[in-house]
């Protein structure tokens, strides 16, 4: 049995609740807008783990559980206490189980923490063979000077996990530098080129060239600057790479952030451990959804590296 | 340690109130002279005039810390670091609005984690570590997977879920815990530990305390599996044996034989100057 865990308004969790129900898969799906009707025992103690959940009618042990897709958000507000307390401890617990669980977990909570520091992900991207953009982090204005005047273009983000629209620093912005001195900031060198997003579902790897004059193509739409997006190939020692990461990252599914140079070579800005992998299977086709749900029932290729997680 | 370190120490990250961390510092100074460990407080990175950590192109990192009192911390001077720390708030945002304060302790705890990890010199504990303590039911749950018999720890949407052999010890975790209405209301049942405890705290390879060697050895197991050098555990002595009751990975360290071997843990994992 496979659970999906999160918002089912959430399209990405939706995209692959779908799939599932289209390829006949046994699923439930523990609905984060609706836990306070729901039911959780965790049982630890004195030398096994067990538990039971009870959700959309169906009641399960937690061993019996294969997989689970977890895309876990904010709980909604309730004004009944009850229903927010039970919601509150449900989410807590599961959560909780799923940093632990012997199945496979596609992400565990635990796994997704390496981007809760930009600068800390991006030592980890670069053992993995990766190219980063060289980065600088300080709360000194002549610093800062010096690093732009060694690379040029600069733009700067949050170190933090916390979403940042990147920004570049220009003639406007640089007025304001003075204000890092009571706190760091992240300062990158700008990098040239084309963006790429990579999904890494197990084994199998999409990349999704993305044309956007923008900074930040997130936002483009904010600038009235459209993004095109479209299929394309990685070389593979590029593709491997994005696959050593995901490894390393205990990741089995992930979104990578690469930009192609000029020059030819791929730059790696971030990994998302909780992609919004929907909006690149919309514009695109890419059949991610199903490598999700194929990676989840065992279809996968490589399933059985990944389920070793389950015991570190 | 001066305006730039001249030889390597261990460098002591800190809170004020933080007595086992300045009871470390003093054995190791006694050992080696004030030069061979330095303590950093929160504040005092939160207020430093200079931050500079990079990142090259191929994740080498260089930069260094200046404090105000014209330390330097840079990783050719540092031995390992014991850190105690869990997050720092910059004190320009100590009165600022709460979402202003909790952004810049967010940032700051990010620059606190790269650098650490930059360091290239151990770290204890790990890294990881700042990305949130493992609730005890976790450690529970990993140290059965370790072989370490443990209290039984249940949580549960609702009471009627608790196994009946629990019964008297559910606590009400939700709202009206005063009230019986406890049969949709969310549980813990945990049963209290006792008086009779026995502390063992695993310092790198070595488990120290009264259990029995196998238990030793699981505990320095789970340790490791778990990424940590320092770890404390506390057991329940009862009639049937020891079981696992708390694991602490920051422990407050008291007593002076566990002092001692966390400052031998330090000095035993300090890089040396080649």
């Amino acid at each position: 049995m496979i659970v999906f865990f999160g918002r089912p308004d959430d399209r990405p969790l939706a995209l692959a609740i779908e799939q599932a129900a289209s390829q006949g898969v046994p699923y439930v799906v523990l609905d984060q807008t609706r836990l306070g009707h729901d039911e959780l025992l965790l049982d630890v103690g004195p030398d096994r783990v067990d538990g039971r959940l009870h959700t959309c009618g169906t009641e399960l042990e937690l061993g019996a559980i294969a997989a689970v897709y977890a895309r876990p958000l904010a709980l909604s507000h309730t004004r009944d206490e009850l229903e927010r307390a039970r919601s509150e401890q449900l989410n807590a617990s599961f959560l909780e189980w799923l940093d632990d669980a012997g199945c496979l977990v596609v992400n565990r909570p635990r796994a997704m923490q390496s981007n809760v520091s930009k600068p800390y992900q991006l030592q980890l991207v670069a053992e993995s063979g990766m190219t980063v953009p060289a980065t600088l982090v300080t709360n000194r204005p002549e610093d800062v000077h010096d690093f732009r005047a060694r690379h040029g273009r600069v733009i700067y983000k949050s170190i933090s996990g916390i979403r940042s629209i990147v920004t570049e620093l220009d003639e406007r912005t640089i007025e304001h530098l003075e204000r890092i001195r009571s706190l760091p900031t992240q300062f990158q060198a700008y990098v040239e080129g084309v963006d790429v997003r990579v999904h890494v579902v197990g084994d199998r790897v999409f990349a999704t060239e993305i044309a956007s004059s923008a900074t930040d193509y997130r936002y483009a739409h904010r600038a009235g600057e459209p993004a095109t997006l479209q299929p394309t190939e990685l070389p593979s020692a590029v593709g491997r790479r994005c696959l050593a990461l995901a490894q390393r990252l205990e990741l089995p599914f992930c979104g990578i952030d690469l930009r192609r140079r000029p020059d030819g070579a791929h730059v790696c800005f971030e990994v998302n451990p909780m992609p919004a992998y929907s909006y690149f299977e919309s514009e695109t086709g890419q059949p991610i959804a199903q490598a999700l749900v194929d990676l989840l029932t065992g279809a996968g290729a490589n399933v059985g590296s990944w389920s070793r997680f389950a015991t570190t | 340690m001066t305006a730039a370190v001249a030889q390597r120490s261990v460098v002591v990250l800190a809170h004020a109130h933080d007595r086992g961390a300045v009871a470390v510092s003093r054995a190791i100074a006694d050992r080696h002279g004030d030069s061979a460990v330095h303590v950093v407080q929160a504040s005092e990175l939160g207020r430093a005039p200079r931050w500079s950590h990079a990142i090259d192109a191929r994740g080498s990192v260089t930069g260094d810390v200046a404090l105000q009192s014209g330390t330097v911390l840079a990783a050719d001077g540092i031995g390992c670091v014991f850190n105690r720390l869990v997050g720092i708030v910059p004190p320009a945002f100590a009165r600022a609005p709460a979402r202003e304060r909790d952004y810049a302790a967010a940032e700051m705890h990010a620059l606190l984690v790269s650098w650490l990890a930059g360091l290239g010199r151990p770290v204890i504990n790990p890294v990881a570590g700042l990305f949130g303590n493992p609730s005890r039911r976790q450690w529970l749950t990993r140290a059965v997977a370790a072989g370490i018999p443990v209290m039984r720890d249940v949580v549960a949407t609702s009471a009627r879920l608790v196994p009946s052999e629990l019964s008297d010890h559910i606590a009400v975790r939700g709202p009206w815990p005063e009230t019986k209405l406890v049969s949709r209301q969310p549980v813990e049942a945990s049963p209290a530990p006792g008086r009779a405890i026995v502390a063992v705290l695993v310092a790198g390879h070595r488990a120290h305390g009264d259990v029995s060697r196998a238990i030793g050895h699981r505990c320095v197991d789970l340790a490791r599996q778990t990424g940590r050098s320092l770890l404390q555990l506390d057991f329940a002595v009862g009639p049937r044996g020891v079981r696992l009751a708390h694991v602490d990975p920051m422990p407050p360290l008291v007593h002076e034989h566990a002092v001692a071997v966390v400052a031998d843990l330090l000095e035993h994992s300090s890089v040396r100057p080649r």
